[in-house]
């Protein structure tokens, strides 16, 4: 297995800490967005933090394609229908 | 020719499971679990807007926003004992696991202060669906972090002697997964009870 970079992994550690930071601003401000547009933007950046840590943390890059496949296909699916249910 | 293509072809790096197939098997279950969780959470919302918002008015930012990025220092500190195993450094792989416990602890002190607080406030499973979805989520979530601090606690124990290593990665390589899903299965409990409102 391929094991990331000690600068890389910080990095992924910052940009996954801004995206909390991110969301968690963009709640408190309270935005007026929209109908449910800010519930499916804090929702579109779990996903993507989801896919930072799948891809990153978890080492799914290097995994066998079945295995990559049915973890990302769950957060896909679960993100995906969460955010229909806000529209 | 085509012989000697194929010699001048790279081999594709080879795929690897990281940690133990079983291990993997009961992640992917659990991921389903929280999976439904997550949509039956969904529908009762879609149902029940007023209701939902107005609980999670109650809800401050500030706890859960710090226990995301305590999990998220927890996984960083797993991928980094691996990868320092993997060097065979030792110590600073333990290191790193008992930083990794010092962020999970972290995490369950504020959900304990959080769910204390509620509690104290007479909300119980019982008083509405919002709170019932809450406490059932946030509690098993809860419980999956002991576990995983278990399996952590037990992965720095048996390091002490060198049983990790330079190939020898299976066991700490399996720890990780779990925290790693740990980590992941909260990015989406904190985006969906927390913060879409």
């Amino acid at each position: 297995m391929n094991y990331p970079a000690s600068s890389r992994l910080w990095l992924w550690w910052l940009w996954l800490s801004g995206l909390t930071l991110l969301a968690a601003l963009l709640a408190e401000q309270g935005l007026s967005l929209g109908q449910g547009a800010l519930a499916r933007l804090v929702l579109l950046l779990a996903w993507v933090k989801g896919v930072t840590v799948i891809e990153h943390y978890m080492g799914l890059r290097h995994a066998p394609r079945w295995l990559r496949l049915v973890v990302h296909g769950w957060l896909l699916l679960v993100t995906g229908l969460l955010m229909m249910s806000f529209c | 020719m085509n012989g000697q293509s194929l010699e001048l072809t790279a081999a594709p790096p080879a795929r690897h499971i990281p940690g133990d197939l079983a291990m993997w098997c009961f992640i992917l279950a659990e991921l389903a679990v929280f999976g439904v969780f997550f949509l039956v959470y969904g529908v009762y919302r879609r149902q029940q807007p007023a209701l939902f918002a107005e609980g999670q008015s109650h809800l401050a930012l500030l706890l859960p926003t710090l226990n995301t990025l305590l999990l998220i220092a927890g996984s960083a500190c797993m991928v980094a004992a691996v990868k320092r195993f993997a060097l065979d450094r030792q110590a600073a792989a333990r290191r790193a696991l008992l930083l990794a416990m010092v962020f999970g602890s972290g995490f369950l002190l504020c959900k304990l202060y959080e769910l204390a607080g509620k509690f104290m406030a007479g909300i119980s499973l019982s008083s509405n669906d919002f709170w019932m979805f809450y406490l059932s989520l946030t509690v098993f979530h809860f419980l999956h972090v002991v576990l995983g601090m278990v399996i952590v606690a037990a992965v720095w124990w048996m390091a002490r002697d060198g049983r990790y290593g330079p190939g020898r990665l299976d066991g700490v390589e399996t720890a990780a997964a779990y925290w790693h899903m740990v980590d992941l299965v909260w990015l989406v409990l904190f985006a969906l009870v927390y913060v879409a409102r």
